[in-house]
C-alpha cells in the first residue's frame, strides 16, 4: 500500500513537472509608449507623479572601478530620492561578476521578481535583451530634450529608432605609459595626450625602452581581455564606424580579406619582438599592471580607464596617458580617442514601476548627483550637465568633451557577437601568444564566424538589422 | 477518530515525506526536465519549434568537442586518484607517530572551497611563480614551463591541482576500510614469507576493492561536476579554448553567448553521461549489500 501511495505521488508530481517544463517560457511584455515624463531642458528635477502605494524599485550595479565609492554614491542617491518620494524605498544591489550574467539570466526567464533596474554595458551585451524584449526602451520614458544632454553618439545603446538604456558612466582604451621610463629612454614625457603615436614611433619607442632594460609592454593574457583590446585598439583602424565591419561577421565579406584581419600582424609582431613580459599567459591583466607596470618594469601598457584607474592613482605623475592607440590605419576611428558608454541603467520589462523607475534614473542625472558621482568614485558621468570644472586631469576633460560633443572612437568589442568576440578575438590573442599563427588565428576566427551564424541566425538577423539602421 | 491499524500507521511516513519529495521534485527534477525539454526547441522565425537541430550542431561545435576531451582527459584522474589514495591511506595506516597530524595534513586540502585552492594554484603555477622559481633555483629549468599558459599542459596543471584536493577524500575512506581489516591476515601473509607489497596487493587490495569501485565512480561524478570551478578561477577557459570543459562550455553559451538551446543541449549530454556514472555507482552500492547481507 505504502509503495503504491510513493508511486502515485511521484507520477502526479512527475506529470506536472513535465507538463510545467513544456508549457512556454513567459513571454517578456512587448514595451508600449508610456505618457513621457516632461522635464525641464536644464533641471529635470520635475515632481514625478507619486505612486498611489508604498513600492520599492531594485537596482542591480555593477562596480566599475571604485566599489567603496560607488558604493555611497549608490547609497546616498537611493537616501536622496526616496526623501523627495516618500512613496518608493530604493533598493540597490551590488551584483559580482560572477553572478551577473546566471541572475539576470535568470530574472529574464522568469519575467518577475527583482531587478526593476538592470546595470548593461552597451552594444551586444546589452541588444540581446533588447531583441528579447526583456527591457523597454528608456526613450519610451524620457523626453526627446534629455537625449540633448548625453554624448552625441548614442548608435551603441540605440535599436529600432528607440534608445533602451541610460548611460551613466564611461571607460576608454587607452595607452597608459611610464614618464620616467620615458625620459630615461630619450623619448618624451610630457607628451600631448590626444597625439598619437604612429606605428613605426611606437616600436621605434619599445626598442628604446628595452634598451635600457625595461619590457616595452605589460600585459596579461589570462581571461582573454588584452585580446579584446588588441581587436579594439587595431581592428578598426580601417574603417571609419563598427558598422563596417558588420558585414565580415554576417557573412557578406571574407575576414581573410586584410583590411579586416591584417591588424594581426601587428599584434604578432608585438609578440615576435618579445616587447612584452614572459609570462603574458600566464597572468591575468589587472596582474601585470601591478606586477610591472605599476612596480616601474615596463614602460607602456593597454588598459582601460576604469582598469587602471587604481594603478593610475598608485603611480601619481609618473603615470602618463595617450588617448589614441598607435596608427597604422587610415580610417576615421584610427583618428579618435576610445571613450564609451561603460556604466548603462536599463529598465527591465516586466518591472511593475517603469515610470518609477525610469524617474529614478533622470534623478540620477541630475546636476548634484552627476558631481557627486565623479567626486565619489573618480569615473567621468556622460552628461553635460557634469560640472566638468570639477575634472582633475587634462586629458581626462579632452576625452570627455571629445566624447561629449564629437564623438569618440566605439570600443569594437561592444560591436562584435558575444561568442565573436570570446572564441575569435579573446581567444586568438591567447592563441597568438600561445604560439600559434596569424594565419590560424585568423582561419579561427573564420570558423568562429561561421558556426556563429549556425548556431544563432536569429542573432545574425538581428545584426543585420541593426547595421541597415545605423548607417541610414 | 479513525481507528488506528497497520495499514494507516504505514502510510503516515510516507505522507509526511511528502512535502519533501515535493521540494526534491521541484529543485532536482524539474530543472533536469526542462533543460532536456529546452534543448529540444529551436528558434525559427521568433517561434519555437520542436527540433533536434541543437544536438546537431553541438556535435559539429569543435568548441564542445574540446570540452568533452577535456572531460574525458579528467576522468584519467580517477584511476590515477584511486591508487595514490590507497598508497597514502596504507602509509598512513602504517605509521605510528604523529598518524594524526599526517591526516589532518592529508584531509585539509579536501575541506578548502575550490576558488580559495583554484587562485593560490594560479599564483604558484605562474610562468614566474614559486613552482618555477624554486625549480630554476634547484637547476631544473626545463621544467619550469608554463604551466597555466600553454595550450597542452594547462588542461592537466588543473587535473594535478583537482587531484591533489580529492586525495584526502578516498585516503580516508581507504584508512577507515583498513582499520576494519583483521590483523590476523597480515600475520598470516607475513608468516607465508610475502614481503610488503605483496602483502598489500594479496590481502589489502581484495579488502578494499568494493571502495576502489565506488571510489571511482565518485570521483568520476566529481570530474563531471566540479571542474567549472578549477576552469573558472584558473583558466577561464583558456588559453584559447583548450580547457574548456562540458560545463563551462554550458556556462558560456547560456550567459555570455545567450544561447539556450545549445547551453541546454550540452546540459542534456552532460546529464545523459553523468547519469550513466551515477547507475554503476548505484549498482556497486547494490552489490555490496548484497554481498555484506
Amino acid at each position: 500500500m505504502r509503495k503504491k501511495l510513493v508511486f502515485w505521488l511521484v507520477l502526479v508530481l512527475s506529470i506536472a513537472t513535465f507538463l510545467a517544463a513544456c508549457a512556454p517560457s513567459a513571454e517578456p511584455e512587448q514595451p508600449t509608449p508610456e505618457a513621457t515624463v516632461a522635464k525641464e531642458a536644464t533641471e529635470p528635477e520635475k515632481e514625478a507623479t507619486e505612486p498611489k502605494e508604498e513600492i520599492t524599485l531594485t537596482v542591480w550595479w555593477l562596480s566599475s572601478a571604485s566599489p567603496e565609492g560607488e558604493e555611497k554614491w549608490w547609497k546616498e542617491s537611493a537616501a536622496k530620492y526616496e526623501e523627495k518620494h516618500p512613496q518608493v524605498n530604493v533598493e540597490t544591489v551590488l551584483k559580482s561578476m560572477e553572478n551577473f550574467f546566471p541572475a539576470w539570466s535568470a530574472a529574464a526567464e522568469a519575467q518577475s521578481g527583482p531587478p526593476d533596474i538592470q546595470y548593461f554595458w552597451e552594444g551586444v551585451w546589452m541588444l540581446p535583451d533588447a531583441w528579447a524584449g526583456n527591457i523597454v526602451p528608456i526613450s519610451d520614458y524620457w523626453s526627446e530634450e534629455e537625449f540633448d544632454h548625453l554624448p552625441v553618439d548614442l548608435t551603441s545603446i540605440t535599436y529600432n529608432d528607440k534608445v533602451w538604456v541610460a548611460p551613466l558612466g564611461a571607460d576608454a582604451l587607452w595607452l597608459y605609459y611610464n614618464k620616467e621610463i620615458f625620459e630615461e629612454a630619450g623619448l618624451e614625457p610630457d607628451r600631448d595626450p590626444m597625439e598619437p603615436m604612429s606605428w613605426d614611433e611606437f616600436i621605434e619607442a619599445c626598442e628604446k625602452i628595452e634598451a635600457e632594460g625595461y619590457h616595452c609592454l605589460a600585459g596579461g593574457m589570462k581571461g582573454g581581455h588584452l585580446g579584446g583590446f588588441f581587436f579594439s585598439a587595431f581592428a578598426e583602424q580601417n574603417f571609419d564606424h563598427p558598422f563596417d565591419l558588420f558585414p565580415v561577421w554576417i557573412g557578406e565579406e571574407d575576414i581573410t580579406d586584410p583590411k579586416y584581419s591584417n591588424w594581426w600582424n601587428k599584434v604578432a609582431e608585438l609578440r615576435d619582438k618579445e616587447y612584452f613580459n614572459d609570462d603574458i599567459n600566464s597572468l591575468e591583466l589587472w596582474e601585470s599592471y601591478q606586477r610591472y607596470f605599476a612596480t616601474g618594469k615596463a614602460g607602456m601598457t593597454f588598459g582601460s580607464f576604469t582598469g587602471m584607474h587604481p594603478v593610475v592613482e598608485e603611480m601619481g605623475d609618473k603615470a602618463g596617458v595617450m588617448l589614441q592607440m598607435p596608427k597604422f590605419g587610415n580610417g576615421d576611428l584610427a583618428n579618435r580617442t576610445t571613450f564609451i558608454k561603460n556604466a548603462n541603467y536599463g529598465i527591465s520589462s516586466w518591472s511593475p514601476n517603469k515610470e518609477e523607475a525610469a524617474d529614478f534614473l533622470l534623478f540620477l542625472h541630475t546636476p548634484e548627483r552627476l558631481n557627486a558621482f565623479y567626486e565619489d568614485t573618480g569615473l567621468l558621468p556622460l552628461d553635460d550637465r557634469f560640472d566638468e570644472s570639477l575634472i582633475k586631469e587634462d586629458y581626462e576633460k579632452m576625452a570627455w568633451e571629445q566624447t561629449m560633443f564629437e564623438g569618440a572612437t566605439p570600443w569594437l568589442e561592444d560591436w562584435a557577437p558575444a561568442m565573436v568576440g570570446s572564441e575569435a578575438y579573446w581567444a586568438g590573442g591567447q592563441n597568438l601568444f600561445a604560439g600559434s599563427s596569424v594565419e590560424e588565428v585568423i582561419q579561427n576566427s573564420a570558423d568562429v564566424l561561421e558556426k556563429w551564424r549556425e548556431e544563432q541566425p536569429e542573432q545574425v538577423d538581428h545584426f543585420r538589422e541593426w547595421m541597415q539602421e545605423g548607417k541610414k | 477518530m479513525r481507528a488506528l491499524n497497520r495499514k494507516t500507521l504505514s502510510e503516515r511516513p510516507v505522507l509526511y515525506m511528502a512535502p519533501m519529495i515535493f521540494v526534491l521534485v521541484f529543485v532536482y527534477f524539474y530543472p533536469m526536465v526542462k533543460v532536456v525539454v529546452d534543448s529540444l526547441r529551436w528558434p525559427v522565425d521568433g517561434k519555437e519549434v520542436l527540433s533536434i537541430k541543437a544536438f546537431r550542431l553541438l556535435v559539429k561545435d569543435e568548441t564542445f568537442r574540446m570540452a568533452l576531451m577535456n572531460n574525458a582527459k579528467m576522468l584519467l584522474c580517477v584511476p590515477v586518484l584511486v591508487i595514490l589514495s590507497l598508497i597514502v591511506a596504507i602509509l598512513l595506516y602504517e605509521v605510528t607517530k604523529g598518524s594524526r597530524f599526517y591526516r589532518f595534513l592529508i584531509f585539509l586540502p579536501y575541506i578548502l572551497p575550490i576558488p580559495v585552492v583554484g587562485a593560490v594554484f594560479s599564483y604558484l603555477l605562474q610562468y614566474n611563480g614559486s613552482l618555477n622559481t624554486f625549480l630554476r633555483a634547484v637547476g631544473l629549468d626545463m621544467l619550469a614551463i608554463d604551466w597555466l599558459g600553454n595550450r597542452t599542459i594547462a588542461i592537466f596543471s588543473i587535473m594535478g591541482v583537482f587531484m591533489w584536493k580529492q586525495l584526502g577524500f578516498g585516503s580516508l575512506l581507504f584508512l577507515s576500510r583498513l582499520m576494519t581489516v583483521s590483523e590476523e591476515l597480515y600475520d598470516s601473509a607475513k608468516i607465508d614469507g610475502a614481503a610488503w607489497l605483496q602483502r598489500h596487493w594479496y590481502v589489502t587490495v581484495p579488502q578494499v576493492w568494493g571502495i576502489m569501485e565506488f571510489l571511482g565512480v565518485i570521483q568520476a561524478i566529481n570530474v563531471l561536476g566540479w571542474s567549472f570551478s578549477y576552469v573558472y578561477v584558473m583558466t577561464q577557459g583558456g588559453p584559447g579554448t583548450s580547457t574548456f570543459v562540458m560545463d563551462y562550455y554550458i556556462y558560456k553559451t547560456a550567459f555570455e553567448y545567450r544561447n539556450m538551446a545549445m547551453a541546454s543541449a550540452g546540459a542534456t549530454a552532460l546529464l545523459l553521461i553523468t547519469t550513466i556514472f551515477i547507475i554503476l555507482q548505484r549498482r556497486i552500492v547494490r552489490q555490496r549489500e548484497i554481498e555484506y547481507a
